[in-house]
C-alpha cells in the first residue's frame, strides 16, 4: 500500500498502518533530531514526543500527501521545545559508529565531518533546524520559513550565514560573498 | 571547491546524523497502541484555512506556569493599586466629615459642585425626618434621622451598610473622625459609633 492510503488508514485509527509509517521515517526524523539537538539522549526524546503527538492528532491532518512534512514540523518543534527546556544542561559527545560509505581517504573524510560537527554545534538549535529542514530533510525554504514562524528573508539571510559559517570551517578556501550562491537548494 | 561542499552537504549532515535505524520505536508503537487519538472534530484548526493554521510559530514563547502566576500577581496587585488610587481620589474630593466642612464651619466644601440638573441617584427611607446634616467619608454617608438612627449609607450606589439607634431623638449633625462616627442626642449623651459597623465605642454620662 502507498504511503496515502496507510496515512488515510492511520487518521481512522488502523494503528498498524502507523506503525509502518513510523518504522518507515523513524530513522531519518531520529539523525534530524541529532543534528539539530547534537543529544542522542534529547533526539530520542523529541523523536517520541512527535510520533506520539503525530499518532494522536493524526485525524486532524487535512491533507495526506503532506504527511512528512507535518511529521518533520512535528520533530523540529519536539527538538525546539526540548533545546528550550534544557538549554543549559551539558551537551554530550557521541562517539557513534560512522558508517563511511565512500573508499578513499578516510582520515580525511572522518577530519572533514569533525570540522562540520564543530561548526555546527556552534551554530544555535534555530539555525541548525533552519539547514536540516532546508538541506537535510529537503523542505523548500518558504515552508521552512512558515514553519519557524519568520520571513522568506529572515530565512533566506540566516541559512546563508549559517551555511557560510559551515563552509567556512570545512573549506579551507576564502567564502564567496554572492548572496545567490547561498540559497543553498536541497539537493 | 565551495559547489562541492554544498553538493556533499546533505550526505555529510546524514552520515554525522549518526547510523542505523533507532531501537526505539517498537517500544514507543507498544506505548502509542493504547493511546487514543483526538478526534478528528476537536481540531478547531480545521476549519481554518491551511495558510492561517501553518502560520503559526514554532518560535511562540512557552511561558510556564509558574511564570504565569508570578505574573497574574503582579497583574492582581497592580489592579488592586489603581482600584485603591482611583478609589482614594473619588472619595477624597467628597470628604465632608463634620456640619458645614470643618470645625470652624466657614461652609468650604471639596466639590466640584454639581454640573448641570442634578438628577436623584438613589433615595433611603428613614423612620422620622432628617434635621441634620450629613457628614461623608471614604465614600459613605453618615446621616441621623430625627428619631435618633444614625445610618450609615454607600455614597455611590445607595445601598446602606448599617444603622444604629440611639435610643433618644437627635437633631444634630454627625462628625467623622479617627473611624469614629460621633453623635449627640436630645437626651444630651454624645455617642460615638465605628464607621465599621455602628457599634458602640463610648457615651457620655
Amino acid at each position: 500500500m502507498d504511503q496515502r492510503g496507510l496515512v488515510e488508514r492511520a487518521k481512522r485509527g488502523d494503528h498498524d498502518a502507523f506503525a509502518v509509517l513510523a518504522h518507515a521515517t523513524a530513522a531519518r526524523l531520529d539523525r534530524a533530531a541529532r543534528l539539530i539537538l547534537r543529544d542522542g539522549v534529547l533526539a530520542q526524546d523529541a523523536v517520541q514526543e512527535a510520533l506520539i503527538r503525530a499518532w494522536r492528532d493524526l485525524p486532524g491532518l487535512r491533507d495526506p500527501e503532506r504527511f512528512d512534512a507535518w511529521l518533520y514540523r512535528l520533530t523540529v518543534r519536539s527538538c525546539l521545545a526540548l533545546a528550550r527546556r534544557r538549554r543549559r544542561r551539558a551537551v554530550e559527545v557521541e562517539l557513534g559508529a560512522f558508517d563511511i560509505q565512500a573508499a578513499g581517504d578516510v582520515a580525511a573524510v572522518v577530519t572533514e565531518r569533525d570540522l562540520l560537527d564543530g561548526a555546527l554545534r556552534r551554530l544555535d538549535p534555530e539555525r541548525r533546524a533552519l539547514v536540516v529542514m532546508h538541506i537535510y530533510l529537503g523542505m523548500p525554504l518558504p515552508d521552512v520559513a512558515v514553519s519557524l514562524g519568520i520571513p522568506l528573508g529572515t530565512a533566506k539571510s540566516r541559512l546563508h550565514r549559517s551555511l557560510a559559517a559551515l563552509r567556512a570551517a570545512v573549506v579551507s578556501e576564502p567564502e564567496p560573498t554572492s548572496p545567490g550562491a547561498a540559497e543553498g537548494q536541497p539537493a | 571547491m565551495n559547489d562541492r561542499f554544498d553538493r556533499r552537504l546533505p550526505d555529510l549532515l546524514d552520515e554525522l546524523g549518526g547510523s542505523g535505524r533507532p531501537d526505539y520505536i517498537d517500544d514507543l508503537l507498544r506505548r502509542t497502541a493504547n493511546m487514543r487519538q483526538r478526534p478528528a472534530w476537536a481540531f478547531p484548526e480545521r476549519w481554518l484555512p491551511m495558510a492561517v493554521t501553518s502560520r503559526r510559530s514554532m518560535f511562540a514563547p512557552v511561558i510556564s506556569w509558574r511564570s504565569l502566576g508570578v505574573l497574574a500577581l503582579i497583574a492582581l496587585m497592580v489592579a488592586a493599586a489603581i482600584a485603591v488610587y482611583i478609589a482614594s481620589r473619588r472619595t477624597s474630593g467628597t470628604e465632608v466629615s463634620t456640619y458645614r466642612g470643618n470645625a470652624a464651619r466657614t461652609g468650604e466644601m471639596p466639590g466640584p459642585g454639581p454640573v448641570g440638573a442634578p438628577k436623584i441617584a438613589w433615595q433611603l427611607q428613614a423612620a422620622g425626618p432628617f434635621k441634620s446634616s450629613t457628614a461623608v467619608a471614604n465614600g459613605v454617608i453618615y446621616a441621623v434621622s430625627g428619631e435618633g438612627v444614625v445610618h450609615a449609607v454607600v455614597l455611590a450606589s445607595g445601598v446602606e451598610l448599617w444603622k444604629a439607634n440611639l435610643g433618644a431623638r437627635a437633631s444634630a449633625s454627625p462628625l467623622v473622625i479617627d473611624g469614629q462616627v460621633i453623635v449627640g442626642d436630645e437626651a444630651g449623651v454624645v455617642h460615638s459609633l465605628t464607621i465599621v459597623d455602628g457599634k458602640p465605642v463610648w457615651i457620655t454620662g
